[in-house]
């Protein structure tokens, strides 16, 4: 296996997949083979994505399954993969979570079975992509295709207001992705006209540590920064977000939350590694606003009516974790955020095809419509507790193994909001709860209306969606390990690069202990 | 000593089997496979027991690491065991006593309709929770016991889910516990900033390598969890309400999980706490004012279960009070005699419930002496017991806290008062309760009409089977024997087991704690005398002269009300904290969301309608988007590309 390019087959096989079904010959509006095409690519994806975790041995630090080839040699453009502790968890979770995106949609194809399996399959591999690029022009390539599925599912299937939601979604995200396109530009060009014996490149590893002035480092930082931070989306960057959740079709999401991950990633792939110290001296802002970003996406939350709207906005509480472990630059934070970009896709994923289950038996995603549905469908109320649970970080479930190691290393770099962020953990608990309770739990306050509700328990396929994010909710709790050494070194490696020369302690540390303040006090 | 884990593995075992293949199962076999693995489990802590006192006493401490848990940089934590005679002991209590409540439960619930499943493997799953808590081996895998239970007392609470006020309780109960899981956390990370580790072995045995302040805060903030899972004030709210579930759950609550966990912890992290005085003060006085606190509530409660919620309450507030004055193993001797009558008190109670068809009110009960004479039997023992009348295991336990309080160099003699009057107290409430179930005229419904005569019984009343009748009769005997285990100037056993555990680090010296002579003995009398006296005191009140009772609720109507209303500490909480947050969610998702989402669609607006070409394309179809886009993308990258250099 170690011949073959690994990751390129893991992009271009829903890539190539996925333009097949689009062009599928027969009617239109025959789901059968577009199901099964899209079924059997995913599938062999996820074999393929796999054999690549396994065979990715623990400790490893460098990229492994590495693949470059020039594309543009005149502007050091290369065609440049490589696998390593900080995406293999992700590339491995992209293709895990597409066949049960897949076997959700199976019968909610939006009358286009084969532009929706298409799309979902092209989502699958620009999202792969963005995740494997090492060149930052190929990875841009990606970063901006992975819009365009996404884009056109929610325009094409979304619901009532899928126009305006995807409009938005698709500007606000790309005017991000502008700045930061110039500021690759830039960076290379200083790379070229400063170092000695520098030809043209945009090869990551050749700009890492290029010489750059500390007001460049910081402007460029804040480039790339900004369009991650509008991806992931950080508080005040996020009001896309719930329109864009809410409009989409919802099997949909459980493939979407990898989208905002990349941005995640992208962090610790690029802004940090590129711009050491603009990182060291800015991260105390940005784990300031991933602290309100956890307060705020929590308080909203608990005051939705939607299900899915609630879920969006604890994806912001979630994330919000998640970039706090990443700008606390500490190792066990990184690794923490990364164990918890997999928890959230699980867990997320779930809570949404669980979403869309009871819509499509109650019709309406209004928590407050039926109530006392837990003694209708006792498998479905199951899933739900396992899952519901799984993101509040119930210990013994994946949630807090992620969510403790982000706090711990907060903890030591950044108490004061580690200290509110902890308290995260509790708003978590009302929503999610409050979720739970108001559909599963009480009388049923429209019988006659629960009568007219003929749909029976979970169906095998439902519980084939659902059943493998279930197992990594419970597994990655009991036994998170396997996945924590595959992390380690490569957490290590970013974090000590970042701070080899002392703890973040600037002139800036003061305006982010301000912004606590005002956090703090915003949330009482 | 490896078998320990299959004191996990059973119940664990009875979760599955009940979970995912009880559906095939007849209705009768979930409670016998849930109550078969208890009783495995517990004929195995009892091996596990003979395996430890084996060893010699400087060695009855073992840390048994089964595979390594959490491995990031810098940071580990195992999944393993810490076996010593505290965890040993807490091990054979859970399984013990969590047997005879499963045994009885399946009594219990025999004619329930539906959710039979649910509820015995949740009760299996609560077990096991709690076995994780009292076993782990560091503080990482200590939560997840802890937040196992959480979640177990959750699901068990909400076992009549469609019943609103379950419901609500089950959300309550959890939302606080998670209140007190983040002080856990707080004080776990502190830990490990400060000790460089979070298992047992490591942080005790360095305990005194840090700063007095720093233990401080850590000792504190792992209180805060201790008092929301034990039910202290002020995070004992939702211990009351918790009664919601069915009653063979409010025991296990009570008796054998959930509750004893916060003294578990402040026991179990003795040598922290022993460095931390300000923190055993703290705890000293939380615990005193716990237990009087409960006790004033628990005078007026007309819900049985409701007032043995507040009796645990209190009675959790004593256990406090001794490990704040540093009567660790008088602490873990009254968790030890309270597991046995507190588990006796709710199980009759819950033969009375099942009797008269679910009622729960003492204005409804009465004259059920003669009608259910085991609970009539039981319900007096276990009263006797908690009431601390010799030679009841109560008495035993709750003097040595009460001398401990008078005593210890850490306490004084307010919190001996404190302590010596609730005990009358409490032997007055706990038989005002008595005495309103079994005494004077019947004052509920049942009986009268048709429907119950099918099941056989003359007085129309629901008898218990032998599976109930054997648990009562295994707890009575206990309530009475289970504190002779410790009579001082007489019988040491008990601090003689739990000694190692006070000798571990050996750099410290074991908090001296014997209790003993002409002192002991003059508090130990005093303390069965006002206990006594209670107990007449409600004789008189309730059943000689009920109007003076009636009389005497109205003449001090507020203090009767303040009382009643658990001195509106719900109220209290609601307006200071439930309220606000609420307001705060409702003006961030309407006021806040919307003006971002309007500067937002604002910036779009202005560009848009700068553009009228771009109007033009608004209207078009997806297609054109989509090939907008992508003809958009390609373009920018080409024009980047051939101009960049």
């Amino acid at each position: 296996m170690s011949g073959l390019p690994i990751l390129s087959i893991l992009i271009f096989l829903p890539i190539v997949g996925g333009i097949i079904c689009l062009f599928l010959p027969g009617r239109t509006d025959d789901p059968a083979a577009a199901r099964w095409l899209g079924l059997g690519a995913s599938l062999l994806t996820l074999l393929i994505a796999l054999l690549a975790l396994i065979g990715f041995a623990p400790g490893t630090s460098g990229p492994v399954l590495e693949e470059q080839a020039p594309w543009i040699p005149q502007f050091g453009i290369s065609y440049h993969l490589g696998a390593d502790g900080l995406n293999i968890l992700l590339i491995a979770l992209t293709a895990i979570l597409t066949p049960p995106a897949i076997i959700a949609s199976w019968t909610a194809l939006g009358g286009r079975p084969r532009l929706f399996i298409g799309l979902l399959l092209l989502l699958e591999g620009s999202i792969i992509g963005a995740l494997s690029s090492l060149d930052l022009i190929l990875y841009f390539v990606f970063w901006e295709a992975m819009l365009i599925p996404m884009y056109l599912l929610i325009s094409t299937f979304g619901g009532a207001r899928r126009g305006y939601a995807a409009l938005k979604f698709f500007i606000y995200t790309s005017a991000g992705s502008l700045l930061m396109l110039l500021a690759m530009l830039y960076l290379s060009y200083a790379h070229s006209s400063r170092e000695a014996s520098a030809a043209p490149s945009f090869d990551l590893r050749d700009l890492i540590g290029t010489q750059l002035s500390v007001a460049e480092g910081r402007w460029l930082f804040l480039a790339f920064a900004l369009a991650f931070a509008i991806k992931l989306p950080i508080f005040p960057l996020h009001s896309w977000l719930p329109d864009a959740y809410k409009q989409a079709p919802v099997t949909v999401l459980v493939l979407a939350t990898m989208l905002v991950k990349v941005g995640a990633y992208s962090f610790l792939r690029f802004a940090i590694p590129l711009f050491p110290d603009a990182a060291r001296d800015l991260m105390p802002i940005l784990a300031a606003l991933a602290t309100v970003g956890i307060i705020y996406g929590g308080l909203v939350a608990a005051a939705q009516r939607d299900m899915i709207r609630l879920l969006a906005y604890s994806s912001l509480a979630h994330l919000g974790f998640i970039g706090l472990g990443i700008f606390a630059l500490d190792a066990r934070g990184v690794q923490g955020s990364l164990l918890q970009m997999v928890n959230h896709g699980v867990s997320s994923g779930a809570l949404f095809l669980i979403a869309g289950m009871i819509a499509a038996r109650v019709g309406t995603f209004d928590i407050d419509a039926h109530g006392g549905l837990a003694r209708r469908w006792p498998v479905l109320t199951g899933t739900f507790v396992l899952a519901a649970f799984s993101s509040l970080g119930l210990p013994g479930l994946n949630g807090f193994v992620g969510e403790f190691l982000i706090l711990l290393g907060a903890f030591r770099t950044q108490r004061v909001l580690a200290c509110i962020a902890t308290f995260g953990v509790l708003i978590a608990a009302i929503y999610v709860l409050r979720l739970f309770r108001r559909t599963m739990f009480g009388r049923e306050r429209r019988p006659e209306a629960n009568a007219q509700l003929v749909s029976g328990d979970l169906s095998g396929r439902e519980i084939a969606a659902l059943g493998p994010l279930l197992l990594l909710i419970v597994w990655i709790g009991v036994y998170p390990s396997p996945f924590l050494r595959r992390t380690e070194a490569a957490a290590r490696d970013t974090v000590s690069a970042v701070t080899a020369p002392a703890p973040a302690t600037t002139a800036l540390t003061v305006g982010a202990t301000a912004l606590t303040a005002t956090a703090e006090s915003a949330t009482r | 000593m490896g078998l320990v884990w299959l004191c996990l593995l059973f119940p664990l075992a009875g979760f599955a089997i009940n979970a995912l293949l009880g559906r095939s199962l007849p209705r009768r076999a979930h409670g016998i496979i849930a109550t078969v693995a208890m009783l495995a489990a517990f004929a195995v802590a009892w091996i596990v027991l003979a395996d430890l006192l084996s060893l010699p006493h400087e060695e009855q401490h073992r840390n048994l690491i089964l595979y390594n848990w959490v491995p990031a940089d810098g940071f580990n934590a195992t999944f393993g065991a810490w076996l010593d005679p505290l965890s040993v002991l807490l091990l054979l209590i859970v399984t013990g006593v969590g047997f005879v409540i499963h045994l009885f439960a399946i009594g219990y619930m025999a004619e329930e309709e539906e959710g039979q499943r649910r509820f015995f493997a949740y009760l299996n799953l609560f077990v096991v929770a709690m076995l994780v808590l009292i076993l782990a081996n560091n503080f990482m895998l200590l939560l997840v016991g802890w937040g196992g239970v959480g979640f177990a007392s959750f699901a068990l609470i909400s076992h009549y889910f469609f019943r609103e006020e379950a419901a609500d309780a089950a959300v309550k109960a959890f939302v606080i516990n998670t209140l007190g899981d983040v002080g856990m956390m707080l004080g776990i990370f502190l830990i490990w900033v400060t000790y460089g580790a979070v298992d047992y072995e490591t942080v005790f045995r360095n305990a005194g390598n840090a700063q007095t302040g720093t233990i401080t805060a850590i000792t504190l903030l792992l209180l805060v969890g201790a008092l929301a899972k034990s039910g202290q004030v002020p995070l004992h709210t939702w211990l009351p309400d918790a009664m919601a579930g069915p009653t063979p759950v409010s025991a296990l609550i009570h008796a054998a999980t959930m509750v004893t966990a916060g003294v578990y912890l402040l026991v179990r992290a003795w040598p922290l706490y022993e460095l931390a005085p300000a923190t055993l003060t703290t705890i000293a006085w939380l615990g005193a004012f716990t237990a009087l606190f409960g006790a004033l509530i628990g005078l007026v409660q007309t819900n049985i279960k409701r007032v043995l919620a507040f009796s645990t309450m209190s009675q959790l507030g004593y256990m406090f009070l001794a490990a704040g004055v540093g009567a660790y193993s008088a602490a873990i001797f009254h968790l030890l005699t309270h597991a046995f009558f507190k588990a006796l008190l709710f199980l009759a109670a819950g033969v009375v419930i099942h009797a008269i068809g679910g009622e729960e009110d003492l204005r409804r009960m009465g004259g059920l002496r003669d009608k259910v004479r085991i609970a009539w039997v039981a319900y007096g023992i276990g009263g006797l017991a908690i009431a601390g009348i010799p030679p009841f295991s109560g008495f035993f336990s709750k003097d040595e806290i009460i001398y401990s309080a008078f005593t210890s160099t850490r306490g004084n003699v307010v919190l001996g008062l404190i302590a010596l009057l609730t005990g009358g107290i409490t032997a007055f409430y706990v038989f005002r309760s008595f005495f309103l179930t079994f005494y004077r005229t019947p004052r509920y419904g049942i009986g009268h009409g048709g429907t119950e005569a099918e099941h056989g019984h003359g007085d129309g009343l629901h008898q218990p089977g032998l599976e109930m009748r054997i648990p009562l009769i295994v707890l009575s005997v206990l309530a009475i024997v289970g504190g002779w285990v410790l009579i001082p100037d007489a019988v040491h056993l008990f601090e003689d087991y739990l000694e190692p555990v006070f000798a571990y680090p050996a750099a410290f010296n074991a908090p001296v704690h014997a209790a003993g002579g002409a002192t002991y003995w003059m508090i130990a009398i005093g303390a069965a005398l006002l206990g006594a006296v209670g107990i007449g005191a409600a004789y008189y009140l309730y059943v000689l002269r009920p109007a003076l009772a009636a009389d005497l609720a109205g003449r001090f109507a507020g203090i009767h009300r303040t009382l009643f209303n658990r001195f509106y500490v719900d109220q209290l909480y609601d307006t200071i904290f439930v309220r606000p947050t609420r307001a705060f969610g409702r003006a961030f998702s309407g006021v806040f969301e919307r003006g971002l989402n309007g500067l937002v669609n604002g910036a779009g607006y202005l560009v848009r309608e700068a553009s009228v070409t771009m109007r033009e394309v608004q209207t078009g179809y997806v297609r054109n988007y989509a090939l907008l886009i992508l003809g958009g993308t390609v373009l920018l990258i080409a024009y980047v590309l051939f101009t960049a250099v």
